[in-house]
């Protein structure tokens, strides 16, 4: 039914006046709000219940001390990298964010401020692999607030009831593999007790990913048909880990999973003891380094923050981010990772509660991390990695077919010019 | 006064049009030149975007030669990547066919005068309108190898059930099981429920007068009646199946195993590797495939299919 005159007339007027009443009520709330001279910063950072807990009292204790600033804490829950992408092509992306593995693939296509003159580090006051992270070029573009690594975390009940001694801090692959042999338990021919469920990093094999001016693939190679050939044998020859392989959020059990229902004696894992003490009551744990193989090596990732190149409060956005890294930050962090800061890194393991108690590995593992490449193409490379070790460590694929595909894969992505 | 008409539908219509615009009209014009581009969003402003010519269409659909040991030339393609996503595609695709004819079963069940229909009505079409990464996680336990009740199941016949999610062989027959599962008693049942209550009685009447059978009746009376709820099911379910395929494997197997589809490699493409150029024309050659597919489906339906 058309609209007749007294009704588009009407239906004209509510619209017109709703439009003013919601212009009205604006106004005289800003009128009467305090005028606002502070400037205002956005801090992303991944939404994580504990860390999103801990950052909100950084910030607040950050406005308390800086009046003439106001930081929001947006916490983005899951695809974190997407939607940084997406602010980033719209030009909207805070002004300073958190970064995870995400730093190579931002920071080397210039997505950050360069800080190196923000920051003097004298030498050795910071663990320098974690530093290395954050430079490009021999710059810093963020600045790391710690890192998470992969230790041995064994059940020391089970490791007593098989009549086996707690494992030297020098134990190899060989002494490794034996002693998951020994911890795996059958009963009706099923496995009840794995020996160990997890991964070895490849670095203890020697293998590296790319040369060190990032131009070639350095797959397939002997140290990675090596790091292959150990985790099939622990597989199927010893039968000592379970055969599935962790696919992020596949549903299956995962290795902490059965660690804690007392399914694995040994898993390899990162910085979650606080967790585990939490989840763990009915056993003893502790922690012991990966294995010496040809070097001493441990998977790690690292957390940190940089500024957006595009933020228009520059100095305020580094002076915030100067806070959200000083070594003290860091020690109330130490909850969540590692400091990279020596000193508060020390602290804090030392103040940390028990188990684990072998901490001097926690330390020792931090001279030996072995973070990825930062290359910009960084996420191709570890998904081409990762559909090998799927393929081959589920006896899909020949480890020699498995690097070659993935060395042909790495040769592609290195060799695209854009 | 008919052109104040016009004016004041063109009002109501006003936001609907800009949103269209916006958020359809744009994006698609904007993905058709930056296929023609090369973006990456967070290195380059807009303003910096290079043309890159037919270059992201050479990398996506061309072939170069390779020299092997022996000497002997072969042709490679420079992305197999990509052709293991469409053929990973089309694959899944494959259980159409058997999801239709279920959908079809299901409507004729239901079509009956019954108590108590409503609610197999409804439990038949509730799967697909529950929560998808819900039903997916509940999947995934499902086909655990270990664990899954699935696999139990099989065993209680004596069958050794494989690891359904990681098996190169496996993997995307489990994601077809599903989908075929949410999809069945979904719109397509219904449409085929509509399509059965618009077909006269007195057609089945009369050919139940000629002494045919229920098969006879199905097979001579129902299912040429239907041909238009099919053909329009068919070609709705092809361009569903190659533009679709994207949260099952994102969330299942991350695309492991042989079960990247092309829309997950897209997304990855453009979302994960900074790539939006090349993106754009993975999703323009999806298109001008599913364009294709549907143009020779109405050419091959003009002859069959009476409206």
């Amino acid at each position: 039914m058309p609209l007749r005159g007294k009704s588009l007339f009407f239906t004209a007027g509510v619209l017109a006046a709703t439009l003013l009443l919601g212009v009205w009520l604006q106004s005289t709330r800003s009128l009467q709000a305090p005028a606002d001279h502070r400037v205002h910063l956005r801090l992303a950072a991944l939404y994580t219940g504990q860390a999103m807990e801990t950052y909100q009292v950084l910030v607040d204790d950050f406005n308390r001390r800086n009046p003439d600033l106001l930081v929001r804490l947006q916490g983005i829950p899951g695809s974190y990298y997407d939607k940084l992408l997406v602010m980033f092509a719209g030009r909207t992306a805070p002004d300073v964010m958190w970064m995870g593995k995400g730093m190579a693939q931002f920071a080397s296509r210039n997505a950050f401020l360069d800080v190196e003159d923000e920051f003097r580090i004298p030498p050795g006051q910071y663990y320098e692999s974690v530093l290395d992270c954050y430079r490009f070029n021999g710059r810093l573009m963020g600045f790391p607030m710690g890192a998470d690594f992969a230790v041995i975390v064994y059940n020391r009940d089970l490791f007593e009831q098989a009549g086996l001694p707690t494992p030297d801090p020098d134990w190899t692959l060989e002494d490794f593999r034996k002693t998951a042999r020994r911890l795996t338990v059958r009963e009706g021919g099923q496995v009840r007790q794995w020996g160990f469920f997890g991964e070895i990093d490849p670095g203890v094999f020697g293998a590296e990913v790319l040369s060190p001016d990032m131009s070639e693939e350095r797959i397939d190679r002997p140290e990675w048909r090596d790091y292959l050939d150990f985790h099939l044998k622990l597989i199927f020859e010893d039968g000592s880990m379970p055969s599935q392989v962790e696919v992020p959020g596949a549903g299956v059990l995962t290795s902490r999973q059965a660690f804690y229902r007392g399914q694995a004696a040994m898993i390899s894992d990162g910085f979650h003891f606080r967790t585990m003490r939490e989840e763990i009551s009915d056993f003893r744990w502790d922690i012991a380094p990966l294995p010496l193989g040809a070097r001493r090596a441990c998977a790690s990732s690292t957390q940190g923050f940089a500024v957006s190149r595009h933020t228009p409060h520059r100095a305020e956005a580094v002076r915030l981010l100067k806070y959200l890294v000083a070594p003290e930050t860091q020690r109330r962090l130490g909850d969540i990772l590692v400091p990279a800061h020596r000193d508060s890194a020390r602290q804090v393991i030392a103040g940390m509660a028990s188990p684990p108690h072998n901490r001097q590995v926690i330390l020792d593992s931090m001279e030996a991390l072995n973070p990825f490449p930062r290359h910009p193409r960084i996420n191709e490379l570890q998904q081409a990695l990762a559909e090998t070790q799927r393929l081959v460590l589920t006896r899909q694929q020949s480890p020699e077919a498995g690097l070659r595909e993935c060395a042909r894969q790495f040769r592609e992505i290195l060799g695209r010019t854009y | 006064m008919k052109s104040r008409a016009l004016g004041i539908a063109a009002l109501f219509l006003l936001p609907n049009l800009l949103g269209f615009l916006a958020f359809t009209l744009f994006p698609v014009v904007a993905s058709f030149a930056l296929s023609f581009c090369r973006w990456d969003p967070v290195a380059q402003p807009i303003s910096a975007i290079e043309p890159a010519g037919f270059r992201n269409y050479q990398d996506l659909l061309g072939f170069h030669g390779q020299t092997g040991p022996a000497g002997q030339t072969s042709w490679v393609a420079n992305t197999p990547r990509f052709w293991e996503a469409l053929y990973n595609t089309v694959f899944m695709m494959l259980a159409i066919p058997f999801n239709m004819a279920a959908s079809l079963f299901l409507a004729v069940l239901l079509n009956r005068k019954m108590r108590g229909m409503a609610i197999f009505r409804t439990a038949f079409f509730l799967p697909s309108i529950t929560a998808g990464v819900g039903t997916m996680l509940l999947w995934m336990w499902m086909f655990n190898k270990d664990l899954g009740s699935i696999n139990q199941v099989l065993a209680w016949v004596g069958i050794q059930g494989p690891d359904w999610l990681q098996s190169y062989f496996w993997a995307k027959p489990a994601l077809m099981l599903m989908a075929s599962w949410a999809g069945v008693g979904g719109v397509n049942m219904i449409l085929y429920l509509a399509g059965l209550q618009q077909i006269p009685r007195e057609l089945h009447e009369a050919a139940a007068l000629d002494g045919a059978g229920r098969w006879q009746q199905l097979r001579h009376v129902t299912v040429p009646m239907l041909l238009p709820v099919t053909f329009f099911i068919f070609i709705i379910s092809i361009i569903s199946g190659l533009e679709g395929g994207f949260d099952a494997p994102y969330v299942m197997t991350g695309g492991s195993f042989g079960t990247t589809t092309v829309s997950l490699y897209l997304f990855r493409q453009g979302f994960e590797f900074f790539r939006m150029g090349y993106a754009s024309a993975v999703a323009w050659v999806l298109f001008l495939i599913v364009f294709l597919l549907t143009m020779i489906n109405w050419r091959l339906a003009e002859k069959r299919v009476e409206y």
